[in-house]
C-alpha cells in the first residue's frame, strides 16, 4: 500500500484548487451566456458572462502556471495540459471576438463547449512526468501555444459557421422568420427576446451600424475572420514545429501522421480562404467548409494520436 | 464653419453616434471588383491574318488550345483543385501505413493478399510516389504561373490611387449620403484630412477635378473653391499579403529542389574512440539519384570521444539527456572542431554541414573485470532467447562465467544498466537443484562480488551513439521562405479600408432652394472593404460623427440647415432597413 501523500503546498499553490474554481467559474457562464440573451438589455447579463468567462480563463491559467512551478518546466506536454491551453485560447480568443462582434448567440455554445473539454480533460492522466529528451526545448515553448491558438480559431469558426447554418436554415424555412430576418438585430438592439429559437436568434446587438446586415453575413463574417487568423497561426504553427524538427532530428519534415494531417488541414482552410477569393459562394457553401476544417482538425488533433506511430506520440489520450 | 449631415430627413433630433449608425446604409459587399466602373480595358481582338489563311489552321489550333491550357493551367478553380486533391491524397498517407513509420512485416501481416495490388499504386509510399510528385509539379507550375496571372491585378486593385468625381459617386449604388458643407473648401479639406488620418487613412487629394494634376500627397491645400476628389486608404499593404505568401511558397518549392540537388544525410552509429569517414559512414544518402545530383561529400572524419547518458533522478528509466563529445578531422587529420559537445535539440554545426545527437543504444559489449584483470565480452550468443556473453574462467575453457545484461529502458522493471552472472561448469550451473536457482550475482555498474570463488566486477555497458548529419545548403532559402510564408499569412488577415470623398459646390440654384445660403457643397463618399465589413460599418458610423463633432458640433441652426439639404440631395442614399 503506498504511503498517502501529504502536500506541503498551501491552497492557492494548488492547480487543483485554480482547476475546480474555473470549471465552477465556467459553469456559471454558462448560465450567465444564456441570461445574457434572454435578458439582453440589462446591463448586468451584459457583463456577468464576459467577465465570468474572462476569470474562468484566468483560474485555468493560473492552474497551469501552478503545475509548470511543480514541474519545473511549460507544461504543456500531455493530452490534459494541450487541452486545458486549448480552452484558455478558446476563451480568450472568443472574449476578443464577442469584444468586436457583440456576439451574445455564439457565448453559450462556446463556453459550453470549452466547459464539456476541459470535464473531458479531467479525465485523462493528469500525473507529472518528466520530459523526455526531445521535448526539451524553447521550441515547445513556441510551437505548441501557436497551434493550439489556430485550433481555438477554428474552433470558433466552426461554432460561427453552425450558427450561420443553423440561421439560415430558420431563415429559409420558416416565412415568419425570413421576414423577420433583419428584425432579429433590431429586436436585439432594443432588448426583445425574438421568438422560436432564442438561443440562436440574437446576434450584433447594439453593433453600431450594422443593422443593415444579416445575422447569415455577420457569422459569415466571424468565420472568415477566424479562418483568416487561425489560417497563419497554423501555418506558422506548422513552420515553427519544422524549425523545432531541423534542429532536433535534422529534419523539416518528416511525413509523420500528425505533420501530414496538419498539412491536410492547411490545405483544408486553404481551399476556404481560396473559394472566398474565386467568385461568390454562398455563406452556407464556405460554412460546411469551415465544418469540413473542422473535422480535418479533430482528425490532427486526436486521431492521429489514436493510431499510436510516429514522432507526437506523447500527445496520446490515455 | 460648419459641417451638417444630410443622411436623413429626420434630424429633428440632436444628432448623436447611435442615432447616425442606424441611419447608415449598408456598405457595399466585398469585391474585388473596382466600386465604380471606370475605363474598361477591352481586349484586343487579333487581326484576322491568321483566320483569312486557311493553310494556317494547324497554328490557330495550337495557338487555341495553348491558350487554353495555359488558362487553365493558371486558373483559381485548378488552385482549388490541387490542393483539395493534394489534401485528399496526403490524408491517404495517413490512413494507410506507410513504409519507414511502420514496421514492413506488420504492413504485409495486414494487407495479406493485396499488399502487392496496393503497393503497386504506391499507396505504401504516397509521399514519394509518381502520382504525389506529379500533383505536386502541377500545383508548383499554377503557383507559378497563376501567381503573376490573377495576384497581380487583385494586388493592385487596392493599391491604385483612383480617385472618383462627383457624378461618378452619384452613380455609385453603395455610395453614402452626401454631406452639407459650409465652410470653405481649404477649411474643410483640413478638417477632413484630420479626422481620416485620427483613423488611420493615408489621405490623397485631386484639386478642382483636374485629373491631369498629379496626386497631391497629404500636404494642406489652399486652392479655390472647386470640385475636389479625395482617397482615403489604410492597410493597402495588406494587398500584398496573398503575393507574399504564393512567391514564400515559390521559393520553398525551388529551395527544397535546390536542396534535393545538392544536399546529402549521413546516419552512423559509433562507439566512443571510433572515427569515421563521412563517405564510408553506415548510411549515406544522396537527395537525388546518381546522374541529378550535383552536390559533393565533404573528406572529413568524425571522431567520437565520449558519450553518455543522463536520467531523471526520480525516473531512472527515463533518459533526460544525452551527450556526445566528438572532433570534426578535415581530409588530413587536421581538426575542424575539436570537444564540441552535442545532445538532442543541441546540434553541432559547421556551414550547412550539421551533425545531430539523434539515438543511443547498447551494443552488446560488456566491460567487466575478472580477478581484477579488465576484460570484455560481447553478449553473442543466445540463451532462452535472451543474449548472453561468455567468458571462460579455466584454462580448459569447462568453467564459464554466464553473463546476462540488463539495460534501463530495454528491459521492464530495469532502473540501472546491471548483470546477472552464473557460473557454469560445464555440466550444469554451480548451485543448481531442482526447484531453486542457481548461484548468481547481481552487479550493477560500479560494483563487484565473487561467485564460486571467482571475483567479477561489472565496470559498465558500451553504449553506441546514433549521429545524424547533413548537408543542406539549402538552408538560409529555406529559412527565409518560411519567414516570406509567416509574413504573407499574417499580411492577410487586416481588411483594406478606402474611401472615395468629392467635394462639389452647390450651385446658385441649388442653393436658392435650400433655407439656408450658408451651404456652399456638398461631400460625397463611398466607402469600400476586402473584409469585415460589419466592422468597417462601425467605424463608418463613428467617422461620420467624428466628422461632424470636430468641424462644429451641429446647434439647432444646423439642423435646419441640413435638414434642407438633405431634401434636394440624397437621390442616391440607400433606404435604411425599417
Amino acid at each position: 500500500m503506498l504511503p498517502l501523500e501529504t502536500s506541503t503546498l498551501v491552497f492557492w499553490q494548488d492547480e487543483r484548487f485554480w482547476l475546480h474554481g474555473g470549471l465552477i467559474l465556467l459553469v456559471l457562464a454558462v448560465f450567465a451566456y444564456v441570461l445574457r440573451l434572454l435578458f439582453a438589455q440589462r446591463p448586468l447579463a451584459h457583463g456577468a458572462a464576459w467577465w465570468l468567462l474572462l476569470l474562468s480563463a484566468v483560474a485555468f491559467s493560473t492552474s497551469i502556471a501552478c503545475r509548470s512551478a511543480e514541474a519545473g518546466y511549460f507544461a504543456l506536454s500531455n493530452m490534459y495540459e494541450s487541452l486545458l491551453v486549448l480552452s484558455i485560447a478558446t476563451q480568450c480568443l472568443f472574449l476578443w471576438l464577442d469584444r468586436t462582434f457583440r456576439l451574445p448567440a455564439m457565448g453559450w455554445p462556446v463556453s459550453l463547449l470549452v466547459l464539456a473539454t476541459v470535464a473531458y480533460a479531467t479525465t485523462l492522466p493528469t500525473n507529472i512526468q518528466p520530459l523526455q529528451a526531445a521535448l526539451q526545448s524553447y521550441w515547445r515553448s513556441i510551437h505548441v501555444p501557436v497551434i493550439l491558438s489556430a485550433y481555438a480559431m477554428f474552433t470558433l469558426a466552426f461554432i460561427s459557421s453552425l450558427l450561420l447554418l443553423v440561421q439560415s436554415w430558420r431563415e429559409q424555412g420558416a416565412p415568419s422568420h425570413r421576414a423577420n430576418g433583419q428584425q432579429n438585430i433590431h429586436a436585439a438592439s432594443q432588448g426583445l427576446p425574438s421568438f422560436g429559437l432564442p438561443l440562436l436568434a440574437t446576434g450584433p446587438e447594439a453593433a453600431g451600424g450594422s443593422g443593415a446586415l444579416s445575422l447569415v453575413s455577420l457569422y459569415d463574417e466571424v468565420t472568415y475572420r477566424c479562418v483568416t487568423l487561425g489560417f497563419p497561426l497554423l501555418t506558422i504553427g506548422i513552420i515553427l514545429g519544422g524549425l523545432w524538427a531541423n534542429e532536433a532530428w535534422g529534419n523539416y519534415w518528416s511525413w509523420d501522421p500528425k505533420e501530414s494531417m496538419s498539412l491536410v488541414t492547411l490545405l483544408g482552410y486553404g481551399v476556404y480562404l481560396h473559394l472566398r477569393v474565386n467568385g461568390e459562394h454562398r455563406p452556407q457553401t464556405l460554412a460546411w467548409v469551415s465544418v469540413a476544417g473542422f473535422v480535418l482538425m479533430l482528425v490532427t488533433y486526436f486521431g492521429v494520436n489514436l493510431m499510436g506511430v510516429g514522432l507526437h506520440s506523447y500527445g496520446k489520450i490515455g | 464653419m460648419t459641417v451638417a449631415p444630410a443622411v436623413s430627413t429626420h434630424v429633428s433630433s440632436p444628432v448623436s453616434a447611435a442615432s447616425v449608425a442606424e441611419q447608415l446604409p449598408a456598405l457595399p459587399e466585398p469585391s474585388c471588383s473596382p466600386a465604380v466602373d471606370s475605363t474598361v480595358s477591352q481586349p484586343v481582338v487579333p487581326s484576322s491574318g491568321v483566320e483569312a489563311d486557311p493553310a494556317k489552321w494547324p497554328v490557330r489550333v495550337l495557338a487555341y488550345w495553348g491558350a487554353e491550357t495555359l488558362a487553365l493551367f493558371r486558373s483559381v478553380p485548378l488552385a482549388i483543385m490541387l490542393i483539395a486533391l493534394l489534401a485528399i491524397a496526403t490524408l491517404v498517407g495517413v490512413w494507410i501505413p506507410q513504409e519507414g513509420l511502420v514496421d514492413l512485416a506488420d504492413i504485409k501481416r495486414q494487407y495479406g493478399a493485396s499488399y502487392q495490388t496496393l503497393k503497386a499504386f504506391g499507396l505504401f509510399n504516397v509521399y514519394s510516389s509518381p502520382w504525389y510528385v506529379a500533383l505536386e509539379v502541377l500545383f508548383f507550375f499554377n503557383l507559378l504561373l497563376g501567381s503573376f496571372r490573377w495576384l497581380k491585378p487583385a494586388t493592385t486593385a487596392g493599391l491604385k490611387r483612383q480617385f472618383l468625381s462627383v457624378s461618378q459617386l452619384q452613380k455609385a449604388s453603395t455610395a453614402l449620403a452626401p454631406i452639407a458643407v459650409t465652410a470653405p473648401w481649404p477649411v474643410t479639406l483640413e478638417a477632413l484630412r484630420k479626422v481620416l488620418k485620427k483613423r488611420g487613412y493615408s489621405v490623397y487629394v485631386q484639386p478642382d477635378g483636374q485629373p491631369d494634376k498629379p496626386p497631391v500627397p497629404d500636404v494642406s491645400i489652399n486652392h479655390s473653391l472647386g470640385e475636389t476628389r479625395v482617397y482615403a486608404t489604410k492597410g493597402w499593404w495588406t494587398r500584398l499579403g496573398p503575393a507574399v505568401a504564393h512567391i514564400g511558397i515559390l521559393l520553398l518549392l525551388v529551395a527544397s529542389l535546390y536542396g534535393t540537388l545538392t544536399g546529402f544525410k549521413v546516419q552512423h552509429v559509433a562507439v566512443p574512440g571510433e572515427t569515421f569517414r563521412l563517405s564510408a559512414a553506415d548510411r549515406l544518402f544522396k537527395n537525388a539519384p546518381a546522374g541529378f545530383w550535383l552536390g559533393q561529400v565533404p573528406p572529413w572524419s568524425i571522431r567520437v570521444q565520449d558519450f553518455h547518458v543522463d536520467y531523471y533522478a526520480n525516473k531512472p528509466d527515463t533518459p533526460k539527456q544525452y551527450f556526445c563529445t566528438l572532433d570534426v578531422l578535415d581530409a588530413n587529420g587536421k581538426p575542424l572542431r575539436q570537444g564540441e559537445t552535442i545532445s538532442v535539440n543541441h546540434p553541432l554545426t559547421l556551414g550547412n554541414f550539421t551533425i545531430y545527437q539523434a539515438s543511443f543504444a547498447p551494443t552488446g559489449k560488456l566491460f567487466l573485470t575478472l580477478n581484477g584483470q579488465p576484460v570484455a565480452v560481447q553478449a553473442d550468443q543466445n540463451f532462452n532467447n535472451r543474449p548472453i556473453a561468455v567468458l571462460p574462467v579455466s584454462a580448459s575453457g569447462n568453467r564459464a562465467l554466464f553473463v546476462f545484461p540488463f539495460y534501463r529502458q530495454q528491459d521492464a522493471g530495469v532502473t540501472d544498466n546491471n548483470v546477472v552472472v552464473f557460473l557454469h561448469n560445464g555440466k550444469q550451473f554451480e548451485g543448481a537443484a531442482p526447484g531453486k536457482m542457481p548461484t548468481n550475482l547481481r552487479l550493477s555498474e560500479g560494483q563487484s562480488g565473487v561467485i564460486a570463488g571467482v571475483k567479477v566486477g561489472y565496470v559498465k555497458p558500451e553504449i553506441a551513439t546514433g549521429l545524424q548529419m547533413k548537408e543542406a545548403p539549402e538552408t538560409f532559402w529555406m529559412y527565409l521562405a518560411f519567414f516570406i510564408i509567416c509574413l504573407g499569412t499574417v499580411m492577410c488577415f487586416p481588411p483594406q479600408r478606402q474611401l472615395w470623398l468629392a467635394l462639389a459646390p452647390v450651385s446658385s440654384a441649388e442653393s436658392s432652394q435650400t433655407t439656408s445660403p450658408e451651404v456652399v457643397g456638398l461631400l460625397y463618399w463611398l466607402p469600400k472593404t476586402n473584409k469585415g465589413k460589419h466592422l468597417f460599418q462601425q467605424e463608418l458610423a463613428r467617422l461620420q460623427l467624428e466628422l461632424i463633432q470636430c468641424l462644429a458640433p451641429p446647434g439647432p441652426e444646423d439642423q435646419t440647415l441640413a435638414q434642407s439639404v438633405a431634401v434636394h440631395h440624397q437621390p442616391h442614399a440607400r433606404k435604411e432597413p425599417k
